[in-house]
């Protein structure tokens, strides 16, 4: 149980921090709203067009965003002492990994509180019956892009061209992530007649499971000396 | 002449071949077909080919080393 | 890098000599598709390439697993030899497919979930081999490098059913035709073909890998 509580105190420590500073939740959903607002440009008034395709630009929104955050994932730590801070924690390495995979959700999370009804207002789709099903995709596609993208920060942190390196690595990594997310936010917002947000919905979980699990099992690796 | 000079010489000559016979049984969509297997072996021999300069700059680089009287 | 082992002139001859035989046959001596004409030809480069580039990649992982568990820097340079090698077959592979496809479907590219994950595997690919230019210490390169070689791999099956499902979920599956004996035999033929050119590719490559690794030792000496 204490790698949880040690897990625990990362967050805590990470969301204190953050309630007090906010640097990173204020910039990140003004790049978010901003991001859709670009996409509307992009597309035209065509409010048909823009409502079916809400789906795909509200995750291509997420994922932008969320991007911006992992980067600065270890940054606390960084800044403080570089890395060896890190490995200075007692006890298990993957309750690093849980801390820090926890905070980015929660961060993603509340981001997404804001955006998704901004993306109701912008693209005019109607959000709030389908409130409960959103929240499940939300939170499992969350749940998936946190996972993997925690994990690759913490190998890509002391390397060159970083900024550069994140996105290469993780977006190739995270394609069912972001099909599964679409497709059920998609289909929940037209009304899913045949009730095939399930099977994406299977994709999204059965991701999450197998990488939980592989990640967990491989961060030590990772962060060796 | 250098090996892979005439590796292209070659590879360039069987491709006019090709493209002259598939031209007389009048294949159809004969580009499409030439092409494609042009890609795959000059992509093939292309890498192959580079393989082998690399390994010469290398093995150069690694002998510099002991000319100079460093490593090991 | 020279001279050739006994092995790799061998190997290489081979290589060559079924390379030719086997494009000799598939353009010339094969009878054509009934339904798609010549361009079917094309089948007999595509399908090796896209088999061996996902052999490469398995061996990536294999490479990658022995690596964390030994420690031994020679299953990385296999496995680095064997990326490498790999997104050159993959990209062939794509270029090959759109070659295919144009005269056969119309377009350059559709997203058809096997060209999709052929893409994105070479994106995953390519985002290793970058990973290992960025990286200057042998062992971290290869510890780093092992671990995107695994957690890419394992995310290939996964990839590819999320993207079957994406586009079939409306269609029914398509009913695979009897394949004429001619064909399955000239496809044997290029196969054994290809794979004889991936062997002597990596013999050459993790030779250089070792070249490469004779180097580093070197230049860390004299730094």
């Amino acid at each position: 149980m204490s790698v949880f509580r040690r897990a625990w105190a990362i967050v805590w420590k990470d969301l204190l921090i953050e309630a007090r500073t906010k640097q990173s939740f204020n910039a990140m959903v003004f790049f978010a709203a901003l991001v859709l607002f670009i996409f509307s440009f992009a597309l035209g008034p065509d409010t048909e067009l823009l409502r079916r395709v809400s789906g795909g630009l509200l995750w291509v929104g997420i994922a932008f965003t969320g991007i911006l955050s992992l980067s600065r994932t270890y940054q606390n730590e960084e800044t403080s002492g570089g890395l060896e801070g890190l490995r200075a924690y007692p006890g298990d390495v993957r309750a690093i990994y849980l801390g820090k995979l926890m905070g980015n959700i929660v961060l993603l999370l509340l981001v997404e509180a804001v955006l998704i009804p901004a993306a109701g207002i912008l693209f005019q789709a109607d959000l709030w019956p389908h409130a409960l099903d959103l929240a499940v995709v939300s939170i499992l596609g969350t749940i998936g892009f946190s996972l993997v993208g925690t994990f690759y920060a913490a190998l890509t942190v002391n390397l060159r061209a970083r900024e550069v390196m994140l996105p290469l690595l993780l977006f190739p990594a995270l394609v069912p992530v972001l099909l599964g997310a679409v497709n059920a936010t998609t289909l929940v917002l037209e009304g899913d007649p045949m009730s095939e947000a399930a099977v994406w919905l299977r994709v999204l979980a059965s991701f999450d499971i197998i990488f939980f699990v592989i990640c967990i099992w491989i961060f030590p690796i990772a962060l060796e000396e | 002449m250098r090996k892979s000079s005439l590796v292209i010489i070659v590879y360039a000559v069987a491709l006019i071949l090709l493209w002259v016979y598939v031209g007389r049984v009048e294949m159809e969509n004969r580009s499409f077909v030439v092409a494609g297997y042009g890609v795959t072996w000059g992509v093939l021999l292309w890498y192959a080919l580079r393989l082998e300069g690399r390994g010469r700059a290398t093995a150069r680089a690694v002998a510099s080393f002991e000319v100079a009287g460093g490593g090991k | 890098m020279e001279p050739k082992t006994g092995v790799e002139r061998i190997l290489g001859a081979a290589a060559l000599v079924t390379m030719l035989v086997g494009s000799a046959v598939g353009l010339f001596l094969v009878p054509q598709d009934a339904a798609q004409g010549n361009v079917q030809r094309l089948m007999y480069v595509h399908v090796p390439a896209a088999w061996l580039a996902f052999m490469a990649f398995f061996i990536v992982f294999v490479m990658s697993v022995l690596y964390l568990i030994q420690r031994d820097v020679r299953w990385d340079r296999v496995a680095a030899a064997s990326a490498e090698i790999g997104v050159v077959f993959t990209a062939l592979t794509l270029l090959l497919g759109m070659m295919w496809g144009k005269p056969t479907w119309g377009v350059w590219w559709t997203w058809d979930p096997r060209l999709t994950t052929t893409a994105i595997l070479l994106a995953i690919y390519v985002g290793y081999l970058a990973l290992r230019s960025f990286a200057d210490d042998e062992e971290k390169r290869a510890r780093w490098a092992s671990i995107v070689g695994i957690i890419g791999f394992a995310n290939v099956p996964i990839v590819y059913m999320s993207v079957t499902w994406w586009r079939t979920l409306h269609q029914p599956p398509s009913s695979p035709r009897s394949v004429a004996p001619e064909i399955l035999w000239t496809l044997m033929l290029n196969l054994a073909a290809f794979t004889l050119v991936y062997a002597y590719l990596m013999v050459r490559r993790v030779r250089l890998a070792r070249l490469e690794g004779e180097l580093e030792k070197r230049m860390a000496y004299n730094a």
